[in-house]
């Protein structure tokens, strides 16, 4: 809780800078240019996906065809769910696909899911260790929100590759929507392309960054107000951020098979 | 909004865990649901057939129930028809035994009588020759009156039997 507007923004701006890791010179300061790691967004992230890693890895290894017990049921579940999905979406055999999208599904969700711990719990701990910023949402990162956009879009080129051929993509390119015009039919498809990626990473970036900023401005008012606001917003944000997961994992899975079949 | 190479780790990041998933996580799962699915199926399957065999073994013992029922009444009924046949045949040939002993009874009377008769010729021919030589002397040809006598005696025999 913070009394005058001046500390406010502050507290705002304060809860908005990354945990900077100067590549040039290792220091953490921020000031390296593009040559700057986010370090806790890097933390962060890594942690979960190895836990997630590590934990699917356990019950993947310990998984038994009998009667399923605990975690195997509810890995089952995710798992289930996701190949249901891909199988309604994607036409064809692949097996990229799948676990591509579960990777997605969980790892966006545990991501997400971050943005339910009080926004002052791990920063204060991090102060009391001696950091001074951290952010501990890996998705309010524009950086790792693009960084898997552009994975897909890779992905999306591959697939356009693999399933067409170079001579097969490039007469798409240029024959449709509209048959031999060739300028305006390149436009249309750059536009499409990287609309893809761009709508991608910042819809699940603007989501949560949105919802932790509201976090951080619920953590502004006096004490006994913010369980009225906070309750209802955390509530709501479960919502969000399974929703936004699984629309990650499901347009991955639109443009992937959009690419695998001809337009 | 500031780009860094946190966009370049992420993108590696996320690859190694696609291919960690992709590796080591998601066909040992999706293996294990496979083989449970195919157990599962099998087990309805069976369960199926369990319960159809199970009609079946219905249908065959009330099958086999109505036919011993049938064949055990057919049965009594054959044993039945048998014993009556067999008192029927027993009154038969009973009554063919009475007949025949009385048959034979009347033969052995009319046999004893035959030979009562004769005996009684012989004796009555016996004291008429006795009689008949004592009255003529011993000149008689025995012969000669033997004949005679014994045509005499026939149509005394005769004339007692009517």
């Amino acid at each position: 809780m913070v009394e005058n507007p001046a500390s406010s923004s502050e507290y705002i701006q304060h809860h908005l800078v990354n945990l900077p890791l100067n590549l040039r010179n290792f220091t953490l300061t921020p000031d390296g240019g593009f040559w700057t790691l986010n370090l806790d967004t890097i933390g962060f992230a890594l942690f979960l996906g190895i836990s997630f890693c590590l934990i699917f890895r356990c019950v993947a290894k310990r998984a038994t065809s009998g009667v399923p017990k605990g975690w195997q049921n509810f890995v089952e579940m995710l798992v289930s769910f996701v190949d249901t999905q891909v199988r309604e979406t994607f036409h064809g055999t692949n097996k990229l696909i799948a676990p591509l999208a579960l990777t997605i599904f969980v790892w966006v969700f545990l991501m997400n899911f971050m943005d339910l711990l009080p926004v002052d719990l791990l920063p204060l701990g991090a102060r009391l260790a001696g950091v001074e910023h951290l952010r501990v949402v890996p998705t309010t990162d524009p950086n790792l929100t693009i960084g898997m956009a552009l994975s897909v879009f890779c992905l999306i080129l591959f697939f356009n590759v693999k399933a067409k051929g170079f001579k097969g993509m490039g007469k798409e390119l240029l024959h449709s929507p509209f048959p031999y015009l060739l300028p305006l039919n390149i436009v249309f498809r750059l536009i499409e392309e990287i609309s893809k990626p761009i709508s991608l990473s910042l819809r699940l970036f603007g989501n949560l960054y949105a919802g932790e900023l509201i976090f951080i401005l619920i953590a502004l008012l006096p004490w006994w107000t913010q369980w009225l606001l906070g309750v209802p917003w955390a509530i709501f944000h479960i919502l969000i951020v399974v929703l936004q997961a699984f629309i990650f994992m499901m347009l991955t899975i639109v443009y992937l098979s959009m690419a695998h079949e001809s337009h | 909004m500031n780009l860094n190479a946190t966009l370049l780790g992420e993108m590696i990041t996320f690859g190694i865990f696609i291919w960690f998933t992709l590796r080591y996580v998601w066909p040992f799962i999706m293996k294990a649901m496979q083989e449970r699915e195919k157990t599962i199926a099998n087990g309805l399957a069976a369960a199926e057939k369990g319960v159809q065999e199970l009609e079946d073994a219905h249908r065959k013992t009330a099958e086999m129930l109505h036919k011993a029922r049938l064949d055990a009444a057919e049965l009594i009924e054959k044993a039945h028809q048998r014993a009556a046949d067999m008192i029927e045949s027993a009154k038969a040939q009973a009554r063919e035994e009475g007949s025949r002993l009385i048959e034979l009874a009347k033969g052995d009377i009319a046999q004893e009588r035959e030979a009562a008769r004769h005996e009684l010729q012989r004796q009555v021919s016996q004291i008429a020759m006795t009689a008949v030589s004592k009255f003529l002397g011993t000149g008689v040809d025995v012969r000669q009156q033997q004949a005679a006598l014994d045509k005499f005696v026939t149509t005394l025999s005769m004339k007692e039997a009517s």
